[in-house]
């Protein structure tokens, strides 16, 4: 044998060795930011019922690209498969959602107004209906949608994880989803329980981009929810109407739509 | 086009649009705060605002009206500016085309209000509630989640 190579096989033995052991305590990967939000999906998909409220901030933009910020609180009640409830109080908005398996109510207290709509018997399929019919849509209330995660997804750019950040005091793991127009940025507890702690949206095109906030709080996943909950009962006094439909014929927004009458919207 | 809308709501819509009532409504809200932000759904949630759309207020009207716009700044209460949630003034819009003037405006049928003139009076025909300001019917709906008023032919004639 070459005595040179004698004196390198020390250092070969080592140099394998040493890498052998870097690999080993090199930190793991990190997770992906759709991993994490898909078990953010899939637990609360699991959840039979489930209850939490949400500290509601949002920005009203002005003309200069500056905003005002309101705000609001909500309870928001999920029995699955078939049952949703929404109360919403605060600035210019003092309402409750309703879904009993059949129908969607909207009741505006401040009015004394509410009205129904005839919907699928699931939650997925009443909030499409009431979106895509009646252009309504109630804050958060996709939380409960058992297909969360696709909603989350469409159009969606790009996503980044932002590591682990705390809110109220939880520690969360910061997840960006970019959109076209719009930033999602959720805050999804770590451990066990990944629920959503934070939620902000952000307009990324407008001036100011305006941004709306909701801290979710007091999570209850163990109470039982009553049927009383979820079934709307006029108050007296209350008044009926109509959700205006989205797809009406004579909307000017229709390409076959008639010509425009007149006024200004 | 005389319209007798009070008998039901339901059917009147359903003549109202069959005959080319126009209700004047938006594709989409610029920006959605408030009770209906907070959604993952639906094409504005990937894609984004489309058009010059006013930004209305929690609670006030839609008082501010776009650079593209030919008419006169007006709120829905003559020269007054609408009201914000809190009752104090409205934040103007980030340059939509719309504009909501009082019953001394050129309201036409179909059009469209966040909030009512001032000196509104409520009405009940037919069982029906209507909004009367100047001689101008309004009927209440939901559009979205808020609170709307429409212009509706006088329900009387």
């Amino acid at each position: 044998m070459n005595p040179n190579w004698i004196f390198f096989v020390p250092w070969v033995l080592w140099l394998s060795v040493a890498t052998a052991s870097a690999a080993q305590v090199q930190p793991a990967a990190t997770p992906e930011p759709e991993k994490i939000a898909h078990q953010m999906c899939d637990y609360l998909k699991s959840l039979k019922q489930f209850s939490y409220q949400a500290e509601v901030d949002y920005d009203q933009p002005d003309p200069d690209g500056r905003s005002v910020q309101y705000g609001f609180d909500m309870e928001t009640y999920v029995r699955r498969p078939d049952r949703l409830r929404v109360d919403a109080e605060g600035d210019g908005i003092d309402k409750q959602f309703f879904f009993n398996g059949k129908t969607i109510t909207l009741y505006d207290k401040k009015a004394k107004m509410y009205a129904a709509m005839d919907v699928p018997p699931d939650i997925e399929g009443a909030l499409e209906k009431a979106h895509d019919d009646f252009d309504l849509r109630v804050a958060l209330t996709d939380l409960a949608s058992p297909i969360l995660c696709d909603h989350l997804s469409k159009g969606r750019q790009g996503s980044r994880d932002l590591g682990i950040s705390k809110v109220g005091g939880i520690a969360t793991q910061h997840l960006v989803l970019d959109h076209k127009e719009i930033r999602l940025q959720i805050w999804i507890e770590v451990g066990a329980r990944p629920l959503p702690r934070k939620v902000v949206i952000t307009d990324k095109n407008l001036p100011g981009a305006p941004q709306w906030t909701a801290y979710l709080n007091h999570w209850n996943l163990v109470s039982k929810l009553n049927e009383t909950l979820f079934t709307f009962v006029a108050p007296p006094g209350a008044q009926k109407i109509q959700f205006l439909p989205v797809k009406n014929p004579a909307s000017p927004d229709r390409d076959d739509a008639p010509a425009k009458k007149g006024g200004h919207e | 086009m005389k319209l007798s809308i009070g008998k039901s709501v339901p059917i009147a819509l359903v003549i109202a649009t069959a005959l080319g009532f126009t209700i004047h409504l938006r594709k989409a809200e610029a920006w959605r705060g408030g009770y209906g932000g907070g959604s993952f759904r639906g094409d504005d949630y990937a894609e984004g605002p489309r058009g010059g759309q006013a930004v209305e207020t929690p609670r006030g009207g839609e008082a501010a009206q776009g650079p593209q716009g030919t008419e006169a700044v007006e709120g829905p209460r003559g020269n007054e500016a609408a009201e914000g949630p809190r009752g104090g003034e409205a934040m103007q819009g980030p340059g939509g085309d719309t504009a909501v003037r009082g019953p001394q405006g050129n309201v036409a049928v179909g059009d469209r209000v966040t909030a009512l003139p001032a000196e509104s009076n409520r009405v009940i025909v037919s069982g029906q509630t209507y909004y009367v300001a100047g001689g101008v019917y309004y009927m209440p709906f939901y559009y979205g989640g808020d609170i709307t008023y429409v212009v509706v032919e006088n329900p009387n004639d």
